[in-house]
């Protein structure tokens, strides 16, 4: 039936570059000697940060979030609720 | 707020810089310093990413102020590699596949800088003590145990 192929010395040699081998891993060098850069390095031109405040009491409804206060610190861009999370992402 | 000038040593490089009382250690050097090689996990203390030797003793930097380290030799993991050449404890690592991501390896380097300097060959409860403030969460423990005992048998003379 398979007379095109009669034994396994009839298959093509080849020298595997990568199977069976230990391969080196291309990213250690960076990582072990501090140079790898992550997320938390990047700094981009005018870039904002943000603190999360979440709410104090477990189980509890949220009848309103009053951000006046905090909008009115030094430095404060923007402060965003549920409300505007609501408004800007469509519903499930 | 009012500023506070901090001068302090990097892997031999000396550092004069202005920062706020409140600016923790890690901060200091990640921000003012711009050696991002000391990573910031958890942020309290638990985690062991920020960990760098201070005197020779193994700190974490997220816990600590800047101003604490006023006057103090701080050594991080760009300290480790010499002239192009990698330290012992990183070529372990390499070797042994101690990492996956890399982000907790710096903090563990230096915990087991300090380890080797103190104890040249220690048994696997003073290694497993000594790495017990350090998480991987690659979950590559028995990696890592690995990459300290052939750091340490290649630091041996």
């Amino acid at each position: 039936m398979t007379d095109f192929l009669r034994s396994l010395d009839d298959l093509p040699v080849t020298t595997p570059k990568w199977v069976g081998k230990p391969i080196g891993r291309v990213e250690d060098p960076a990582l072990i000697t501090g140079k790898a850069e992550f997320i938390d390095n990047v700094t981009l031109p005018g870039m904002l940060h943000c603190a999360i405040l979440h709410i104090p009491h477990a189980h509890a409804r949220i009848k309103s979030v009053d951000v006046s206060r905090a909008a009115a610190l030094h430095g404060v861009v923007a402060t965003l609720t549920g409300e505007d999370a609501e408004r800007w992402t469509r519903k499930m | 707020m009012p500023s506070r000038d901090v001068r302090l040593s990097v892997n031999g490089v000396s550092y004069e810089a202005s920062v706020e009382p409140r600016m923790t250690l890690v901060d200091m050097l990640r921000h003012e310093l711009g050696l991002t090689g000391t990573h910031v996990g958890c942020e309290h203390g638990v985690c062991g990413a920020c960990t760098v030797l201070m005197d020779g003793r193994a700190v974490r930097t997220c816990i600590m102020l800047a101003v604490q380290a006023d006057g103090a030799e701080l050594m991080t993991v760009e300290g480790l590699a010499k002239d192009g050449e990698l330290h012992p404890i990183q070529q372990a690592f390499m070797e042994e596949r101690g990492l996956q991501c890399g982000f907790c390896t710096p903090g563990f380097m230096m915990s087991i800088h300090e380890l080797l300097k103190a104890t040249p060959d220690p048994t696997e409860e003073e290694v497993k003590d000594a790495l017990g403030g350090a998480i991987c969460r690659c979950t590559g423990y028995e990696a890592i145990l690995k990459s300290v005992r052939s750091a340490a048998k290649k630091m041996r003379p």
